[in-house]
């Protein structure tokens, strides 16, 4: 039996599914597009893969026999079991044989049987999934572009109209542009990749909403995985339904009359070693010892010695880990795509109920998810939990200096609704720490470098402001 | 197709490929196309049982030897024409002397080449 046609349809890639508000609607015509080795054919055999099992598909191929192509499919992780598959691939005949030819044009030779093949295919299995991989191949076997198109047209719709859906691939290229084949199709998805990534981006979908822009994705021996970049609430959450996170230490909060607003970006910015993340691991302890869920996301440091040090300092970090209240992730370095990152993020927070998000550092983020998207990933990841009311610590490092300091070299600063600036001051010939707050949009806060020490029970301030450094902001 | 002519049409050519597309496609006008590549397998062709009603030639391969192929065809007073490539102009063109009755160049189209071995095979 067919699909309903509007009924939507898995492509079998989750995370697809989602720019696609769903999933493909059934019984219409896809274009994947994409250079060679994109991905394009693993797409389509996850889409036929997902074919419910009270349905049957069939891949209509040109350039594999049957045997590689569900070799190559369990490579990726692809169950072709109960897919049909057509392979009008040329039998190495053609070439022991000698039974290339020349007399004839490609066109009228090959086309009619191919023809005959395929109706014969779609008669006999009457799939409600086809994928064809790729159409191109049918161009070389068109005597012009007119016939092509028309041939084209023809085809889907003889496909469509006896109930399939049906995705096609297409190799573009400068020398052989597809933009027919974008006009016919119902929907056009482009997979693309550069030495730093690969990315889908939707550029059609007549009929249906759909994510736009470019989403990155992996394609790995589990298939391809997508994920969608990370979309705007659609409502923002009443900040004040939550009450601020607390650092705990002793005389900080009321420093930030009270503390982090719920649903803010605070930025914790000093040199090398002056307790940046000690101070974020505070607000994530305090968070945790409350009730409610945190995450730091460790890009430079191992979770080993994070919780090593933390148990030096006399942080009670191993109860609030093994609870689960205190998630710990070591992020290794290119491990992740940017937005696969911010996927594991929203899947913490909306699956674990995380409620502050701590990012350690801003310059492992960048070196980790190496891509020229990073400071987009991080705008994007930032804004986007503060409007779901989730907090975010991002820990950045600046240069190492005395006199005076820079809020950020990364010009982020701006992305913070609270800036608290952590630095090394030299009263009489001593080095000593001092903290500060430079900016906090929701609330008032104290002036002034307060000084404090680092050691057994992390941070302790010292006594009042005692005097104000001059502050450069990048 | 059934007041399709039936005959034999010998095809002369070396590239095995062009023997098969060819023979699928006089087979498709009711005709039978028995495959040479040298000049000891036309003569058997020509002295086997069974008129040859009409031959295509592709020159491809054959070099000067094509004029002693087209030279037999003549004196067995079998119609043919002549395939050939941009390349092979010249031999393709100097099979006139021996009576070819076309030089085409490859590739033909399919429907004008099938018209075209119907009007030899009825001469």
């Amino acid at each position: 039996m067919a699909d309903d046609a509007t009924q939507r349809i898995s492509t079998g890639i989750p995370g697809l599914d989602e720019l696609l508000h769903g999933g493909l609607v059934a019984r219409r015509r896809y274009l994947v597009r994409g250079g060679p080795g994109r991905g394009k054919t693993t797409l389509g055999l996850s889409f036929l893969s997902a074919t419910p099992a009270d349905k049957t598909a069939l891949f209509i191929g040109f350039q594999e026999p049957e045997d590689e192509l569900r070799a190559n499919a369990a490579t990726v992780g692809i169950d072709l079991g109960d897919v049909h598959v057509l392979s009008l691939a040329p039998s190495e005949e053609f070439f022991t044989q000698r039974e290339a030819y020349d007399v004839f044009a490609a066109s009228d030779v090959e086309q009619e049987p191919l023809i005959d093949s395929i109706v014969d295919a779609v008669e006999r299995i009457r799939p409600t999934r086809v994928f064809v991989d790729s159409l191109t191949q049918l161009r070389f076997l068109s005597s012009d572009v007119f016939q092509y198109r028309k041939q084209v047209l023809s085809f889907l719709r003889f496909v469509t109209e006896r109930g399939a859906t049906v995705v096609f691939s297409s190799e573009s290229s400068t020398d052989v542009p597809d933009d027919d084949l974008q006009f016919i199709s119902d929907a056009v998805i482009n997979l693309q990749a550069d030495n730093a990534q690969s990315t889908v981006t939707v550029t059609k979908f007549r009929g249906s909403g759909f994510m736009r822009g470019a989403h990155q994705f992996r394609a790995d021996h589990r298939g391809l995985t997508v994920f969608p970049r990370m979309r705007p609430p659609t409502r923002n959450v009443d900040r004040a339904e939550r009450a601020p996170l607390t650092s705990g230490i002793d005389g900080l909060d009321p420093i930030l009359h009270g503390g982090l607003e719920a649903g803010t970006v605070t930025l914790i910015t000093g040199p090398t070693g002056v307790g940046k993340s000690t101070l974020a691991s505070h607000f994530a302890i305090d968070a945790a010892a409350n009730g409610r869920r945190a995450a730091i996301y460790l890009f430079e440091e191992e979770v080993d010695l994070f919780v090593r040090r933390s148990r030096a300092l006399g942080l009670d970090i191993d109860r609030l880990h093994a609870d689960g209240a205190l998630a710990l992730e070591q992020v290794e370095p290119l491990r992740y795509l940017a937005d696969e990152f911010t996927s594991l993020v929203r899947h913490d927070v909306e699956e674990n109920g995380v409620e502050l998000v701590v990012i350690d550092s801003i310059t492992g983020f960048e070196l980790a998810l190496a891509s020229e998207t990073v400071r987009m990933a991080l705008h994007a990841l930032a804004k986007n939990l503060a409007r779901l009311g989730i907090s975010v610590i991002l820990v950045n490092e600046t240069a190492v200096s005395t006199e005076e300091f820079l809020v950020s070299e990364r010009d982020i600063s701006y992305l913070s609704d609270n800036v608290i600036y952590l630095h090394y001051v030299h009263p009489n010939g001593s080095l000593r720490r001092g903290l500060g707050v430079l900016k906090k949009r929701l609330s008032g806060f104290e002036s002034g470098l307060h000084p404090f020490e680092l050691g057994a029970g992390g941070i302790r301030l010292q006594g009042g402001p005692q005097r104000t450094e001059p502050v450069t902001d990048a | 197709m059934t007041d399709a002519p039936r005959g034999r049409v010998i095809l002369v050519m070396k590239r095995p490929g062009n023997a098969r597309v060819l023979d699928e496609a006089v087979a498709e006008v009711g005709m039978t196309g028995v495959g040479v590549s040298s000049e000891r397998a036309l003569r058997r062709a020509l002295e086997s049982e069974g008129r040859a009603h009409a031959a295509l030639v592709d020159v491809s391969g054959f070099g000067s030897s094509v004029r002693e192929l087209c030279r037999l065809l003549q004196a067995h007073e079998v119609p043919f024409a002549v395939l050939s490539t941009p390349e092979d102009a010249a031999a393709g063109s100097c099979t006139l002397e021996y009576g070819a009755a076309s030089v085409l160049q490859k590739p033909v189209a399919r429907s004008a080449l099938l018209a075209l071995v119907r009007s030899l095979d009825t001469r």
